[in-house]
C-alpha cells in the first residue's frame, strides 16, 4: 500500500515538473527593453551573408513586442531587419538585404496590426510610393441566388522626401474593410456530403504598391534574398494599368 | 487572402473525428439566442442525469456517474447542415465504448445509462440549436435593413473607388430615410458588373457601389455581421452577410450627395 502511494506521488511530481518545464518554455514573458545597437548589428551580421552592417538607419518599436530596424550595409545596400520579443528575449526573426515594401503582420488575426515596412535606396530616386488596398469586382446571379462584390481601390501615398524608410500601419478604414470582408467569406456551408461552398467564396482583398520616380527611368530589378519569418509578406509592385480611374467627364 | 485561415472552423467534409460537441457551431458570435439554446440544451442533459440518478435503487458514485456521461459525449460525428444551420451529429459512440472497456465488471450496468446520456446529449443540443435558430430568424428580420444598422452612432462613410464623390453624412437624415428602404426582390448583378467595370480601352470606370458604410452595429444579440455598401446615387444599400446579399432601394437619397465634377 505504501509503495503504491509513493508511486502515485512520484508520478504526480513528475507530471507537475514536466508541465512546469513546458509552461516555462512556452511562456513569453514581459517584453523588456530592446537590445543595444551593437548587439543588433552583431546579430544581423551573423544572419546576413551579404557583407557587414555599416549602420542602423533607425530602431522603430512598432509595439511592445515588435521592432523594425532598417540598416545600410557596407556595400550600400538598404536592408531591413525584423525583431520580435519571443519566449523571454528579443530575437532577430528576419533579415532582408533590400528594403522593397513588405507587410509585417504583427498579429495574424488583427488587420489593425498590419504594417507596411520599406527601406528605399536613395539611388533609386524614388520620390513617393503609393500603397493600394484592392479587391476585384465580382458578381454572380442564378435564380434567387446572387451576389455582387464592389471593387475596392484605396490608396495610401507615402512621401520619401523626409526619410527613405518607414513602418506604416494599415489605416483604420482599411482594417475595417478587411474585417468586414473576412466575416463575409468565412463560412463554407457544410452539407451532408461534403462542403457546399456557397456562392460566397468570392473576391479577396490584396495589396500592392506603385513607385513614383523623380526622373523617368526604367528600374532594373535587383536580386533579392531574405532569411526568416513567415509573418512578413512581400507586397507586389503594380502597374498603373491595373488601377481603375474615375470616369471621364463627358465633354459637351 | 489576408490571413483568415485562423478563423476557419471545421472546414471539413462530413469528416469523421472525435469531437465533443461543446460548442455546437456557434458561428454567430454574440448570437444571444444560440447561446441561450446551448445553455438550455445542457440544462436538459443535466436534468436527465439527475432524474436517472434519482430513479436508481443503488446510488452510483456521483463523480463516476458524471465522468461516464462526459466520456460518453466522445463520438465520431458528421457535420450536417439542417435548415441552413450547421450542426454536428454524433454517429459512432466511441465514449460509450470506452466506458464499457473500463467498467466491464459489474459496474458497467450501473454507468451504462449515463454514458448513453452523454452520447445522446449531442442530439438534444442539435434540437435546441435548431429551435434557437428558428427563433432567431423570427426575432431578427433578415430582410429589414434596420437589423444590420441598429446602431449607427459610429458610422463613417468612405469612398472605396476613384469614382466616389464627396458624401455628406447626416445621421439624422439617414435614420429618417431608413424605414423607406425596400428590399428589391429581383435585380441583375451581372448587369451591375458590366456597367461598373472599365469599358473599352481605358480603365475609366464608375463603380455602382463606390461607398462603404463602416462601423454600423447590428441589433443587440442578433450576431448578424454584415458589410454595407452605398450606391453611387445614394439611394441604394447593398448589405452583404455570409449567407446572402440584400439590396435595398429608397425613393430619396440616404445621404447628401455632392455632385462634383472630377477634375483630371
Amino acid at each position: 500500500m505504501r509503495i503504491k502511494a509513493v508511486i502515485i506521488a512520484a508520478v504526480g511530481v513528475a507530471i507537475v515538473a514536466v508541465a512546469a518545464v513546458i509552461g516555462y518554455s512556452q511562456w513569453e514573458g514581459k517584453p523588456g527593453a530592446l537590445p543595444d545597437e551593437q548587439y543588433m548589428v552583431n546579430a544581423i551580421n551573423e544572419t546576413y551573408n551579404q557583407g557587414k552592417v555599416e549602420q542602423l538607419a533607425a530602431v522603430d518599436l512598432l509595439d511592445s513586442r515588435h521592432a523594425f530596424v532598417p540598416f545600410v550595409s557596407e556595400y550600400g545596400e538598404y536592408g531591413m531587419s525584423f525583431w520580435k520579443w519571443e519566449k523571454r528575449a528579443w530575437r532577430l526573426t528576419r533579415v532582408d538585404d533590400n528594403g522593397m515594401p513588405h507587410i509585417w503582420k504583427l498579429d495574424e488575426k488583427d488587420p489593425r496590426k498590419r504594417v507596411f515596412v520599406y527601406h528605399i535606396d536613395p539611388k533609386d530616386k524614388m520620390e513617393q510610393l503609393t500603397f493600394y488596398l484592392l479587391r476585384d469586382r465580382n458578381a454572380y446571379g442564378h435564380y434567387d441566388d446572387f451576389f455582387y462584390i464592389p471593387r475596392i481601390q484605396l490608396e495610401l501615398p507615402v512621401t520619401l522626401a523626409e526619410q527613405n524608410y518607414g513602418a506604416i500601419r494599415f489605416p483604420e478604414e482599411w482594417a475595417q474593410l478587411i474585417e468586414a470582408d473576412l466575416k463575409q467569406s468565412r463560412r463554407p456551408v457544410n452539407g451532408l456530403f461534403g462542403i457546399m461552398f456557397g456562392t460566397q467564396q468570392r473576391s479577396m482583398m490584396y495589396t500592392g504598391w506603385i513607385p513614383d520616380y523623380f526622373e523617368d527611368r526604367v528600374r532594373s530589378s535587383r536580386g533579392y534574398s531574405k532569411s526568416g519569418d513567415v509573418d512578413v509578406d512581400f507586397v507586389p509592385i503594380m502597374n498603373e494599368s491595373q488601377l481603375e480611374l474615375a470616369p471621364e467627364q463627358s465633354g459637351e | 487572402m489576408l490571413g483568415s485561415s485562423v478563423e476557419r472552423g471545421d472546414g471539413g467534409i462530413a469528416k469523421g473525428g472525435m469531437a465533443v460537441p461543446m460548442s455546437l457551431e456557434l458561428d454567430l458570435p454574440q448570437n444571444i439566442i444560440a447561446v441561450t439554446a446551448s445553455i438550455v440544451g445542457w440544462t436538459i442533459v443535466l436534468c436527465w442525469i439527475i432524474l436517472r440518478y434519482r430513479k436508481l435503487q443503488e446510488k452510483p458514485a456521483i463523480w463516476k456517474m458524471i465522468l461516464a456521461a462526459l466520456v460518453g459525449i466522445l463520438s465520431i460525428s458528421i457535420h450536417v447542415s439542417v435548415f441552413s444551420t450547421a450542426v454536428k451529429l454524433s454517429v459512432v459512440p466511441i465514449g460509450v465504448l470506452l466506458v464499457f472497456l473500463f467498467m466491464r465488471n459489474g459496474t458497467w450496468s450501473t454507468y451504462r445509462r449515463f454514458a448513453w446520456i452523454g452520447f445522446f446529449s449531442s442530439y438534444i443540443l442539435v434540437a435546441t440549436t435548431l429551435l434557437g435558430s428558428w427563433l432567431h430568424q423570427t426575432v431578427y428580420d433578415k430582410t429589414d435593413p434596420a437589423t444590420y444598422l441598429a446602431d449607427i452612432q459610429q458610422v463613417q462613410v468612405i469612398g472605396i473607388h476613384p469614382s466616389a464623390g464627396h458624401i455628406g453624412w447626416d445621421q439624422a437624415m439617414f435614420e429618417k430615410r431608413l424605414p423607406d428602404l425596400l428590399l428589391e426582390q429581383s435585380y441583375n448583378t451581372l448587369d451591375w458588373y458590366y456597367e461598373s467595370r472599365p469599358a473599352g480601352e481605358t480603365m475609366h470606370a464608375s463603380e455602382k457601389f463606390p461607398y462603404a458604410l463602416l462601423g454600423a452595429k447590428p441589433s443587440w444579440g442578433s450576431g448578424y455581421e454584415s458589410a454595407v455598401f452605398l450606391e453611387s446615387d445614394g439611394k441604394g444599400l447593398l448589405i452583404q452577410t455570409a449567407e446572402r446579399h440584400y439590396y435595398f432601394r429608397s425613393e430619396e437619397p440616404l445621404v447628401k450627395l455632392e455632385v462634383t465634377a472630377h477634375e483630371d
